[in-house]
């Protein structure tokens, strides 16, 4: 298992094919949660109430039996009905490590709430895994997996999830800016797409056609900001690989909208610098709605192809970090010496 | 987006060498693994070398790029070694562009699940 969709479909699987939560166990879990999980798109935002309904029922569960998290959730996924060889012996049934896998999936997914109607999903699963949850509980003995769903520690803390979430909607208001000043752009913004984008011999049409191709991208980009799928998640593997380092990543192939998020976009975020987690996520989203590529990015400097050896005009606007540098410019975020570095010209 | 540090040229037999970082400005579809040569008299570029290939997957581009971190000069002058980013090093002789990869740390051991039987 790979990715944060490839782990959700195997939920939606559990939730629609077991019906274990209120057919076979009984269990005090959210009625819910199948209705979280019942899209291909993604989970759905209006029944995201059921996900925190879980975590109460855990909790309150937790201590009404002094159970351990992982006990719980065992139990809450054990088949009652187990019968002959299986409940004499105690042998595992079949599909309690992906049972178990599920529930705890949802018990890790939280929607958050943004101003103006927007939201963000955040899958953030223990940190001691190191893989996806599925292939974590795999061949695990029922003991072990009481233990090992009990892992708590999540990967993004709650004030990393503030300022993610903080990042999303400067994201937002970027790319907003971008869609408002693009359709019919005045000089300042020209000089801001010149800035970015465009040689110094440029002419007032050349400027207009990559306004048009921004406008498109940043259209797109505006979709899934302002839509209610999109996910911020943790990628256990790349983050025990040496991953965890960098920005961000997407998978270009992932349908979903799904950003990794890594420890430099949570330190610029939590650190003063929202504008770079916020131009971080512009930058991903470019890659997955414009299928950029990575040039360069911004420690060398030179991405205006006005710089001395800077980027041609086609390598710009096929640069991520360009698409992020601009709209961070253009809606004012871009502090001056980061825009004189980055560029390699004076504004 | 970080990008790699300034890595500090090399001089041998007469020739410059640089880390070429940015690869795929000039059409070389990667960027990390590259040097170049320059006859310092001129400021002439004379050859860029793959030292090593990248190979480009499914995650953003920047993920898949790998550079060059130290040039150091070997072999009495007479050859340049390069390390990159994984800590693997490389041996180049600058007369005939060979490359060959002297060392490569052994990969960190699979952290495994500790509560999973193995």
């Amino acid at each position: 298992m790979q990715s944060f969709e490839e782990c959700y479909k195997k939920t939606r699987d559990q939730f629609r094919s077991l019906k274990f939560i209120q057919e076979q166990t009984g269990t005090p879990f959210a009625d819910g949660l199948g209705k979280v999980f019942a899209s291909s798109s993604g989970p759905s935002s209006r029944h995201a109430g059921s996900l925190d309904g879980l975590r109460t029922e855990i909790a309150t569960a937790k201590v009404k039996n002094a159970k351990s998290e992982g006990e719980v959730l065992v139990a809450g996924c054990h088949d009652s009905k187990a019968k002959g060889m299986d409940k004499i012996f105690g042998k595992m049934e079949t599909d309690l490590n992906d049972r178990v896998a599920a529930v705890k999936m949802a018990r890790h997914l939280q929607l958050m709430k943004l101003r103006g109607g927007q939201s963000v999903w955040f899958f953030s699963p223990p940190v001691a895994y190191t893989e996806w949850v599925y292939d974590e509980f795999d061949g695990m003995s029922k003991s072990g997996l009481e233990t090992w769903a009990s892992e708590a520690d999540e990967t993004y803390s709650d004030a990393d999830k503030t300022a993610l979430a903080n990042a999303t909607q400067t994201a937002m208001s970027y790319v907003m800016k971008c869609m408002a000043e693009l359709g019919s752009p005045t000089d300042a913004t020209k000089d801001v797409i010149k800035r970015w984008f465009c040689a110094a011999d440029a002419t007032d049409k050349d400027v207009k056609v990559v306004a048009k191709t921004l406008a498109k991208g940043y259209r797109k980009m505006a979709k899934v900001l302002n839509g209610s799928h999109l996910i911020l998640s943790d990628e256990p593997k790349d983050r025990n690989s040496g991953g965890w380092k960098d920005y961000a990543f997407v998978y270009k192939s992932e349908k979903m909208d799904v950003i990794y998020v890594q420890s430099a976009t949570i330190s610029a975020a939590l650190g003063g610098r929202g504008w770079l987690a916020a131009l971080t996520l512009v930058h991903e989203l470019s890659h997955r709605e414009m299928s950029t590529d990575d040039h360069r990015y911004d420690t060398t400097g030179n991405l205006s192809p006005m710089a001395t050896g800077g980027l041609t005009t086609r390598q710009a606007i096929e640069n991520a970090d360009n698409w992020g540098y601009f709209a961070t410019d253009l809606a004012g975020g871009l502090p001056a010496s980061n825009r004189l570095t980055v560029t390699g010209i004076a504004a | 987006m970080s990008g790699p540090p300034d890595v500090a040229p090399v001089t041998v037999n007469g020739l410059r060498i640089d880390a070429l970082h940015w690869g795929k400005d000039r059409g070389l579809g990667q960027n990390g693994g590259y040097v170049t040569a320059t006859d310092p008299a001129s400021d002439t570029e004379l050859w860029a070398q793959k030292v090593y290939d990248i190979t480009y997957g499914d995650k953003s581009p920047q993920k898949y790029d790998l550079f060059i971190t130290k040039l150091t000069v070997v072999d009495d002058g007479a050859a340049v070694q390069i390390t990159d980013q994984d800590g693997r090093v490389f041996h180049l002789d600058p007369a005939t562009r060979a490359v060959r990869m002297i060392m490569a740390p052994v990969p960190d051991a699979p952290r495994p699940n500790p509560r999973k039987p193995s």
